[in-house]
């Protein structure tokens, strides 16, 4: 039998210690849209961002002064760590959204902390095209910050040790290593986000001046644009997403910016280093490649059965642009929400839940089950037909590409089946309770628990701000194991049981 | 192996961000591009106007 060890207080304070690190960087970034609210001169935003800025930074400079330790992280810490500090940042990212008074309740304003900061994109504020410019910024920022890995992020800052943070970063649900060093990793992903920020920016300010856009109107939309579009988030500076630009530019701009984002970093990393032909040979661009053709093929089909449009440019304009943000998992919308119930058919929206299942690239910003694992999981089922085929003396070796050629080994195999059996029991879950309140059908909430369940974000509507509150503690639940990939949380709740029934250490 | 100056690092730097920017924009547009030709080639072979 195996002995459950009770996590000491060694252990406890060593979590505490990288959790106040993590509220330490949170209150950070807090004091940017304070910087902001005061120029502009939103007093209440002001005061709800220093609320909020000031609990932050007391929690991380107390966990300093009382919890500082040199113990090392082990696997099991970093993974509880990960868990907690998503779900606690959550938990302090709302106050000052609650504080603006524009949230029905406090779940309201956690479910939409949780929604910037997992890039979901579904949102449940109240009365979006008159929110104050610092709270609409702040919310963008969250996305950026998530998109990133708020937990790599703030520790890469502060953190004195590459090593030390190794455990902390896998649990992150980014398991490629792209050089030796986290550290220097984190930075390149830093770099790579610089530089689509200065370029795309400028290129989106360009393309909303073109759309007619007062300068400093343009600059404040790019920059949440790019936010919301690179880091694959989805939030929009206004009600009716991308419809409100009616700018094939600015459409065009955020697709590109909605791909760069689905790209791993570690693609990026071959780019930046003159070896193009990874993309070519890459598992994971085939799969996301082959799945995004069907899966347009299928849209269009659809689109083209149901008449919904007249003339092949709306077709490519809203039927591309949605398979784009659904395969990015951004979840921007050239639609409204309940077009794709009334107008699109069967077809079609059935597309898109398959896209938005998938989602994009591991180790990117994107959300979903990933196109890596069901490429595994294509060639696990090739290679296992391929073993009851052959004579039993044969020997079956299946390789695929990632980075190197690898082999396909039992244990990766079974690691991306289990991850797509839990996605799909978390689509399926969502689905079941949205049908338990009895206002939904099984289109609606499918789609909605897939686009939560897969951090996407288009909404067919069931998302709003006087939905069920135990529908959106569900969806919050959700969006949190979706974005951390099941695992972290699930070493947080063994260790909960560890502390809670686990055997004294002697 | 001799330690890149500064300035040399800075430069080599920006050359790599430009030459990565440059390829994912040019891999994602053709992305759009093949999206669109998708768009066309289904119109024509299933539009019912």
């Amino acid at each position: 039998m195996t002995v459950i060890l009770r996590p000491g207080a060694d252990d406890l304070r060593l979590i505490g210690f990288y959790l106040g690190k993590v509220l330490m960087g949170l209150g950070i970034v807090m004091l940017a849209p304070l910087v902001f609210a005061l120029s502009a001169r939103e007093w209440n935003s002001a005061s709800a961002f220093a609320i909020g800025a000031s609990l932050c930074i007391i929690a991380g400079a107390a966990s300093d002064a009382r919890l500082t330790t040199r113990r090392p992280l082990t696997w099991a810490h970093g993974m509880v760590i990960v868990a907690l500090a998503w779900l606690i940042g959550a938990i302090f990212a709302a106050v000052p959204m609650y504080l603006s008074g524009r949230f029905s309740h406090p779940l309201a304003a956690l479910f939409e902390a949780m929604s910037a900061l997992t890039t979901t994109g579904m949102s449940v504020i109240h009365d979006l095209d008159h929110t104050p410019l610092s709270e609409d910024f702040y919310r963008h920022l969250l996305q950026f910050a998530g998109g990133q890995g708020i937990v790599i992020v703030v520790l890469s800052l502060f953190a004195s040790g590459g090593s030390r943070i190794a455990s902390l970063y896998s649990s992150e649900a980014r398991d490629e290593r792209i050089l030796p060093n986290f550290i220097r990793t984190a930075r390149f992903i830093f770099l790579v986000a610089g530089t689509f920020l200065i370029v795309g920016t400028a290129a989106l300010f360009i393309a909303l001046i073109n759309a007619g856009f007062a300068p400093g109107r343009a600059l404040y939309h790019a920059i949440n644009l790019f936010f919301s579009s690179f880091d694959t988030g989805g939030f929009s500076v206004m009600q009716s997403s991308i419809i409100y630009y009616h700018s094939v530019g600015v459409e065009i701009v955020v697709m590109v910016l909605m791909l760069a984002g689905t790209v791993s970093f570690g693609l990026h990393f071959a780019l930046w280093h003159r070896r193009p032909g990874e993309v070519l040979r890459h598992l994971e661009t085939r799969t996301l490649a082959t799945t995004s053709a069907v899966f347009f093929v299928v849209v269009c089909l659809g689109l083209l059965r149901s008449g919904t449009y007249d003339s092949t440019e709306s077709l490519f304009r809203k039927g591309f642009f949605t398979l784009v943000s659904a395969v990015s998992s951004t979840g921007h919308q050239v639609n409204i929400g309940g077009t794709y119930l009334t107008d699109w058919g069967v077809l079609a929206p059935a597309a898109i839940v398959g896209a938005m299942a998938i989602g994009g690239m591991a180790s990117s910003t994107a959300g979903g089950i990933k196109a890596l694992r069901v490429g595994i999981a294509f060639k696990t089922l090739v290679h296992d037909i391929r073993r009851l085929l052959l004579p039993e003396s044969a020997l079956v070796v299946t390789t695929y590409h990632a980075g190197r050629r690898r082999i396909l080994r039992d244990d990766t195999a079974r690691a991306a089946s289990m991850i797509l059996l839990l996605f799909f029991g978390s689509y399926l879950i969502g689905a079941i309770v949205g049908l338990s309140y009895g206002q939904f059908d099984i289109t609606q909430t499918l789609f909605e628990s897939v686009s939560v369940g897969s951090n996407i974000g288009i909404s067919i509507g069931v998302v709003n701000p006087d939905m069920p509150k135990g529908l959106m503690a569900v969806y919050t639940l959700q969006m949190w194991l979706g974005r951390l990939e099941f695992v972290a949380v699930f070493a947080l709740l063994g260790y909960l049981f560890s502390i809670a029934r686990g055997r004294v250490r002697t | 192996m001799a330690s890149r100056t500064p300035s040399r690092h800075l430069r080599d730097t920006f050359a790599d961000a430009a030459r990565g920017t440059a390829w994912v924009t040019g891999i994602t547009l053709t992305v759009i591009a093949v999206g669109f030709g998708i768009t066309v080639i289904m119109s024509m072979l299933f539009s019912s106007s």
